[in-house]
């Protein structure tokens, strides 16, 4: 069962699918390690285990939010089998017109 | 320290010159080097990333600890502020029109702000009689966005609808109205715009994610691939060692912030707020050292050379943000300051004690030229609200007709100053001859919100002395949006 390891840090088993919704003023933009994702604000998208490596692996979910309109935030909810394991705020910008958020995946 | 080898160095080259090839060619990049990184160096994007990781919600450990380790001295980050917030611009109704006791505005623009304006302005153009009055403005948006606390990106589209209507009400503070028994009520207005543009637009904005692929993807990708590389090409025994460091930082974090709490009152440019981010990065850095020297001291040849390359595609990364936020911003100036109409109808009601309370009905009509100029047009009618007058004389239902125009040109002057010459011409019923007025004015931008409006008007109707045809008003404006909702600083 996908566990939260620490804050942006989490350990799934080989089978199976960790899921992230990401709800905010604009489309994110994310990367799986060297994969570009296809992402909609507020609509879930699945990491399965096709996408992983083995164990002992970590893989690197990159989020870039973008802040065209001004000052706001975007909303993460992260879950696993079990259902829910975290929900967090990133407000922003932190970078320009950006924020980054980068995630770890990690098959243990 | 070792020295870089030689397969090191080409490597470097080589990884820097593909990411480079493949960003936009007017994309600023950090060059590459192909120096073995010093522990005693500290780079941007390092310095950026501890900066980052003082605020109250930080997201980017790897990143972190990776230019942590790195530690390298090259490239600059440019913090193009690129937040849009909604300064006071020239299309923009401030204060009370030209009907009341205390104004600055000749003709009536079609703008207005989306969550609150105070004005305050003494001297008549129209009225007989000076005095001074308050114009407070606001739209039901206000309300709906929780006084601007739930401004957002998505309120701003869901309650589109509620920012396009204004409300506003002027009262009477100076010499105008005499009698004790009266309140000092002068004006109340309702006016609704179309095309009116805001770089908040959602048109806009996915017109922007059209274009920032383009500058972010590449780099990106580059990152989390060399970072990946990195992290998976070290032993087990370190990738825990790197586990654990996230996860005691972030303990680490929540605990200082946790005893380290900021006032309510206190601004980011206070020095107790100056202080505490300095103590905060000290011992953010000290934590840093604790938790990965004794990792670095571990990483074989292999390992730093794939670090350098994850450090280099950083840095190149922090250039495609900056580049990518003056693309936002040059976008936003383009599409707020294209050529565009604005058209408002607005309704007023007036009061008049000496002949009638009056309902004035306006339409605004306002053409942006893109050369920093815009016109106005505006057609008024008046009508009044009593068949009589206080002496009981019958009063013709419409009262006058009003056609005013105006050229703006700004802001000008590092965006300190806009000038509007304008016109009004109006044609009152009843055997009153024709009034005719012209009016300069300028409005001064000193500090953020504030705007100082300046004119002088020529009346060809007397007022108090046939002498008395050159009006000077001033007044003084507060543009909450800029400072309200979505605009306020949230570093």
């Amino acid at each position: 069962m996908a566990t939260k390891v620490t804050d942006f840090y989490y350990q799934v088993s080989p089978t199976e699918t960790i899921t992230f919704t990401i709800s905010g003023p604009d489309d994110p933009r994310v990367f799986l390690d060297n994969t570009t994702l296809s992402v909609v604000s507020g609509t879930s998208f699945d990491v399965t285990p096709q996408m992983l490596n083995g164990i002992g692996a970590v893989h690197f979910l990159r989020c870039i939010l973008l802040f065209a309109a001004g000052p706001g935030s975007y909303s993460f909810s992260v879950d696993g089998s079990g259902g829910n394991i975290d929900s967090f705020t990133i407000p922003g910008p932190s970078n320009g017109s950006f924020s980054q958020v980068v995630i770890n995946i990690e098959v243990a | 320290m070792k020295p870089p080898t030689t397969s090191y160095l080409i490597r470097t080259a080589v990884l820097s010159v593909l990411v480079a090839s493949m960003l936009v060619a007017d994309s600023p990049r950090a060059s590459a080097q192909a120096n073995e990184p010093s522990a005693s160096e500290s780079s941007t994007s390092f310095n950026k990333l501890v900066d980052d990781a003082t605020k109250e919600v930080f997201a980017d450990y790897p990143d972190l600890f990776a230019t942590y380790l790195a530690s390298r001295a090259r490239g600059v980050v440019s913090q193009v502020g690129a937040t849009l917030r909604q300064n006071p611009n020239p299309d923009r109704q401030t204060g009370s029109t030209a009907e009341t006791a205390g104004t600055t505005t000749l003709t009536e623009k079609t703008g207005f702000s989306e969550l609150l304006n105070l004005a305050i302005e003494t001297g008549a153009i129209v009225k007989k009689t000076s005095g001074s009055s308050y114009t407070l403005q606001t739209t039901p948006y206000l309300l709906y966005s929780k006084f601007g606390t739930n401004d957002t990106a998505a309120t701003w589209d869901q309650y589109a609808l509620f920012r396009k209507i204004s409300l506003s009400a002027t009262f009477d503070q100076g010499t105008g109205n005499q009698q004790p028994s009266s309140n000092n009520f002068e004006r109340a207005e309702v006016k609704y715009i179309w095309g009116g543009r805001s770089a908040r637009d959602k048109g806009f904005r996915d017109h922007l994610w059209q274009l920032l692929p383009a500058k972010l993807d590449q780099p990106t990708l580059m990152t989390n691939k060399t970072l990946s590389l990195f992290w998976n090409g070290l032993p087990p025994l370190l990738r825990d060692a790197l586990r654990k460091a996230q996860k005691d930082l972030v303990d680490w974090r929540k605990d200082w912030l946790k005893d380290n709490p900021v006032p309510t009152d206190q601004k980011p440019t206070d020095q107790a707020s100056i202080d505490r981010q300095a103590r905060f990065r000290q011992a953010l850095l000290q934590q840093l050292q604790t938790r990965l020297d004794s990792i670095f001291e571990q990483l074989n040849d292999q390992d730093r050379t794939r670090l350098a390359d994850l450090a280099a595609a950083i840095e190149i990364q922090q250039g495609a943000f900056a580049a990518a936020s003056d693309l936002v911003a040059a976008e936003a100036k383009q599409y707020l300051e294209a050529p565009h109409t604005e058209v408002s109808f607005a309704y007023s009601f007036q009061r008049d004690a000496t002949i009638s309370d009056f309902s004035d009905f306006k339409l605004i009509a306002a053409y942006k030229t893109g050369l920093n100029l815009s016109a106005n047009l505006n057609g008024e009618i008046m009508l009044n609200n009593n068949r009589t007058d206080p002496s009981g004389k019958r009063l013709d239902t419409i009262r006058a007709y009003s056609l005013e125009g105006d050229l703006t040109f700004g802001k000008f002057a590092n965006d300190m100053f806009d000038f509007t010459a304008a016109a009004k011409w109006t044609r009152p019923q009843g055997g009153a001859r024709d009034e005719r007025f012209a009016q300069a004015k300028l409005n001064l931008y000193l500090i953020r919100s504030m705007t100082i409006p300046i004119s002088l008007t020529y009346s060809d109707k007397p007022e108090d002395s046939t002498r008395s045809r050159v009006r000077f008003n001033v007044g003084l404006s507060m543009d909450a949006d800029a400072l309200m909702g979505a605009a306020r600083n949230q570093s």
